[in-house]
């Protein structure tokens, strides 16, 4: 845990979204500082994936506003966003499945490096050393030839987390990293990314079940219940937090 | 005249309607765009004709009984399809199923060249339905009037079974979350093979029904598949009621546009198709 | 996790598994052969040679959109007769020199692949097939009915000599000419930074969209490339007979060209050559024999899907890569 350092990098102001008569989010506020790590948590139909959704250019709210780096990004359709450098991972992963590793990783490279539309074999292959590099960091290098959908399920989620730091995204989110994960897993998984995160200034907004790594990960959690920002605060301070407990027990 | 084209594309809406509907269905629940759809309408155009004739001859009940009984006979033939090949694709790619559907349309099409020949074959109406009502100086074929009425016998038929029967309600379920009702403990198998046993009965009773007033021949397939496709599009995928509605409004724009601008009727049927999809896709904003 | 293993160098692979490198030993032999039965083969083998040579460049250019863009094209014809149409009016309305008008086809074709391909890509999936669809039945009307301009069902002819007044063969070496550089642009196109684009999009167009790309500019682009090929497969057709009809434009052209890539395996490059030939075999010599092909031909699909979906180009790919020498 360290304390977030910096100005306030991304600012959610009175975000909004309903469902026909269904509000999912309602007024939410939300200021994360510079490389923060931010966890999202709350108990089911909070709107948690509702506000990553919004976040990451899937759905456009009613109203509210999200300013990142000085940028409005409500509204904004999914490429523009990546394009602005802000990095998404699915919750259920979601990558190339006909291509190798290899090309999954070089796909990434090509997006980021600005000249996808270049007709230059060359370029491609000049990329290599690169994207192996990237490969070896993500531990996946000597699975570069296996077909993305003969490879499991934990390969998936660290090659398409690999994909997205390619982009070098100044903003990175994720919705339950973890989900569908064994215990070891699970660790390994947050432990990269934290590690990686931390590395490059990443500033890091993620929604987990998984209290355990919540409490490992997050410098500052914010708990979502009923569409709003129920509490927030750094990880002691919501651990101790009698009606945070209440919310999550009181809707088993 | 104007009357008497409409009840024209009323009919032809109906029978549209018919073929529609099944496509629809299948793809609601099963996620499969089946090109076969028309060559299940032919083959049930063709049994009427073969079985014309055999039960009850002359008797419109009889005739009735023919259609059904052929429709019956394209559904066996859709299970065996469903069963045999379709069954090993729903997990591959769409266009993987394209392709073994398209497989399919071309193996029907030789099947029935082969057993009918090229030439046109003939169904004719029976005799009690070969009149006209006529209303004030306007010629209303008894035919087309009792296709209307088919058309909406089975259209209750439907709303009924889909709302009161427990098949009905699993498959109204199945088109909004095929995983939940399999969480449910619902044989997932089994209600695709179901739903496509009564997609393609409707493709083939449509087919029966079509038999006495279509040119029937081993073409048939191809021209009816794409009216039965812009249909579905224009009612959106999985959408009954849509594919009601696009069938209505289809079957009486050919109509009305043979009697205008015939020469521009088809491209009519497109032209309301693309504006449909545009409109829709303009309302709805980002993907 | 690999902390603990040594740190090994990143392998590259053997320059003869690179993908992106053009084998070009069997590309010159099939071009040899090909060029010396043009020269030496009875017209009969050479009209045949001609022929599958441009729809293996008419399906190459659909299965750019088929296997790559994630895009089915249900009306391709268009973008063949609208090239021969293009060539023809440019000679007999606008005056303009035979050469200058046989050049202006492919880019007819590009542009109304890029005005049609601007609406189909507004939406995805069956709907985007069928506004392909829409845009061909409507084309082909407007050609058919506009006897004014196109002589609707006459056609056009006499604007170029047939084979531009060659003898068959050479004409043939002017067909192999300019489909082998067009199939290998469209070679290059696939294995550039734009074809992996265009791949990735494809495959998966959200991820796609969550690395920066624009699912319709990059289907677009594909489209309009895809319209352009098509547009020189069917300016060769034409000036191949001199001549240009409606049908061209028609769904007979466009439903071949689609079986000649199925038939030749989807995810592969090649589907539109191996398809073509396969077609014209089946087409010729199984129609001779037995009428009805046709069912082989869908029992062949059938059986292909089920047993190997990656259909024949595939089962080819696979079984080359077993030889020691390489693949293609």
């Amino acid at each position: 845990m360290r304390p977030a350092a910096g100005a306030p990098v991304l600012t959610v102001s009175a975000l909004s979204k309903r469902f026909g008569s269904f509000l999912a989010l309602e007024r939410v506020d939300l200021s994360v500082r510079q490389g923060e790590v931010r966890a999202i948590i709350g108990p089911n139909g909070a709107g948690k994936s509702t506000l990553m959704n919004v976040l990451s250019g899937q759905l456009v709210p009613d109203s509210g506003s999200i300013v990142f780096a000085g940028q409005r990004l409500e509204g904004r359709p999914p490429y523009q966003l990546a394009r602005r450098k802000v990095g998404r991972a699915f919750q259920i992963s979601s990558t190339f499945r006909r291509m190798t590793i290899y090309e999954n990783m070089l796909a990434a490279h090509n997006a980021a490096a600005g000249r996808w539309f270049s007709l230059h074999p060359g370029r491609l292959r000049n990329m290599r050393a690169a994207v192996m590099a990237d490969l070896e960091e993500i531990g996946l290098a000597h699975l570069a030839e296996q077909v993305v959908e003969d490879v499991s399920h934990g390969d998936r989620k660290r090659l398409e987390f690999g994909m997205v730091l390619a982009g070098r995204p100044r903003l990175l989110l994720l919705d339950e990293p973890t989900a569908g994960m064994g215990l070891q897993e699970r660790h390994a998984l947050i432990d990269l990314v934290l590690r990686q995160v931390r590395e490059r200034g990443v500033t890091l907004l993620f929604v987990e079940h998984d209290i355990d790594v919540v409490f490992r990960a997050a410098d500052y959690i914010t708990v979502m219940a009923l569409g709003k920002v129920f509490a927030e605060g750094r990880p002691e301070q919501i651990a101790a937090n009698v009606q945070v407990q209440e919310i999550y027990l009181g809707s088993r | 005249m104007l009357l008497q084209q409409v009840l024209q594309g009323l009919m032809e809406g109906v029978t549209l309607f018919l073929i529609a509907s099944g496509l629809t269905l299948i793809f609601g629940v099963s996620r499969i765009v089946n090109f076969a759809h028309g060559s299940f309408y032919m083959l049930g155009a063709f049994l009427t004709f073969q079985l014309h004739g055999r039960l009850w001859a002359g008797s419109v009940g009889g005739f009735l009984l023919t259609i059904v009984a052929s429709a019956l006979v394209v559904a066996a033939l859709g299970v065996l399809f469903e069963f045999f090949v379709l069954r090993r694709v729903y997990r591959s790619e769409e266009l993987m199923q394209l392709v073994i559907t398209v497989g399919l349309v071309l193996i029907v099409e030789d099947a029935v060249r082969f057993i009918w020949g090229q030439d046109d074959v003939t169904v004719p109406v029976p005799a009690a339905l070969q009149g006209a009502l006529v209303v004030k100086g306007t010629y209303f074929p008894l035919y087309q009037l009792a296709i209307v009425l088919v058309g909406i016998a089975v259209l209750g038929a439907m709303w009924l079974a889909l709302r009161y029967t427990r098949a009905g309600i699993i498959l109204r379920a199945a088109t909004d979350d095929r995983g939940m009702v399999a969480l449910l403990g619902i044989n997932q198998a089994t209600v695709f093979t179901a739903v496509f046993a009564v997609g393609s009965f409707l493709a083939g009773l449509a087919g029966g029904l079509a038999a006495a007033f279509e040119s029937v021949n081993f073409l048939l397939d191809s021209r009816i598949i794409v009216a039965a496709f812009i249909v579905v599009v224009i009612g959106g995928l999985g959408n009954l009621y849509g594919a009601l509605l696009g069938a209505l409004a289809v079957g009486v724009v050919k109509a009305l546009g043979l009697l205008w601008a015939p020469r521009l009727s088809m491209v009519l049927i497109f032209l309301v198709m693309a504006a449909v999809l545009m409109t829709r896709t303009l309302r709805r904003g980002t993907e | 996790m690999n902390r603990d293993a040594p740190a090994a160098p990143p392998v590259a692979p053997p320059a003869r598994d690179d993908p992106y490198r053009i084998r070009w030993l069997p590309v010159a032999a099939v071009g040899l052969v090909a060029a010396s039965a043009l020269l030496a083969g009875p017209p009969l083998i050479v009209f045949a040679l001609t022929e599958v040579m441009i729809f293996a460049l008419f399906a190459t250019a659909l299965n750019l959109l088929l296997s790559y863009s994630g895009m089915v094209s249900f009306g391709h014809a268009v973008y063949f007769g609208i090239a021969a149409y293009g060539v023809a009016l440019s000679i007999t309305r606008l005056g303009w020199p035979m050469w200058a008008g046989i050049l202006a086809g492919p880019f007819v074709s590009a542009f109304f692949a890029l005005v049609f391909g601007a609406f189909c890509v507004q939406l995805t999936a069956i709907y985007a097939a069928m506004l392909t669809l829409a845009c061909s039945e409507v084309t082909f009307a407007v050609v058919f009915q506009w006897f004014e301009l196109t002589r609707g069902e006459s056609g056009i002819s006499g604007h170029v000599p047939a084979m531009l007044g060659l003898a068959p063969g050479v004409y043939g070496l002017v067909v192999l000419a300019v489909t082998g550089a067009s199939i290998l642009a469209l070679w290059r196109v696939v294995h550039s930074p734009l074809g992996l684009t265009i791949r990735a999009v494809g495959q998966n167009a959200a991820r796609a969209a969550a690395l920066g790309h624009s699912r319709r500019t990059v289907q677009l682009i594909a489209f309009v490339i895809s319209g352009f090929f098509a547009g020189v497969a069917g300016t060769l057709f034409s000036v191949f007979h001199g001549n240009v009809f409606p049908d061209y434009l028609g769904t007979l052209i466009t439903v071949n060209g689609l079986v000649m890539v199925l038939l030749g395996g989807l995810y592969n490059f090649s589907a539109g050559i191996y398809g073509a030939v396969l077609f014209k075999i089946l087409d010729n010599l199984l129609a001779h024999y037995f009428q009805y092909w046709q069912l082989v031909i869908g029992l062949i699909l059938m059986a292909v899907i089920l047993v190997s979906p990656r259909g024949i180009g595939g089962a080819i790919q696979s079984l080359a890569r077993r030889l020691p020498g390489g693949h293609r």
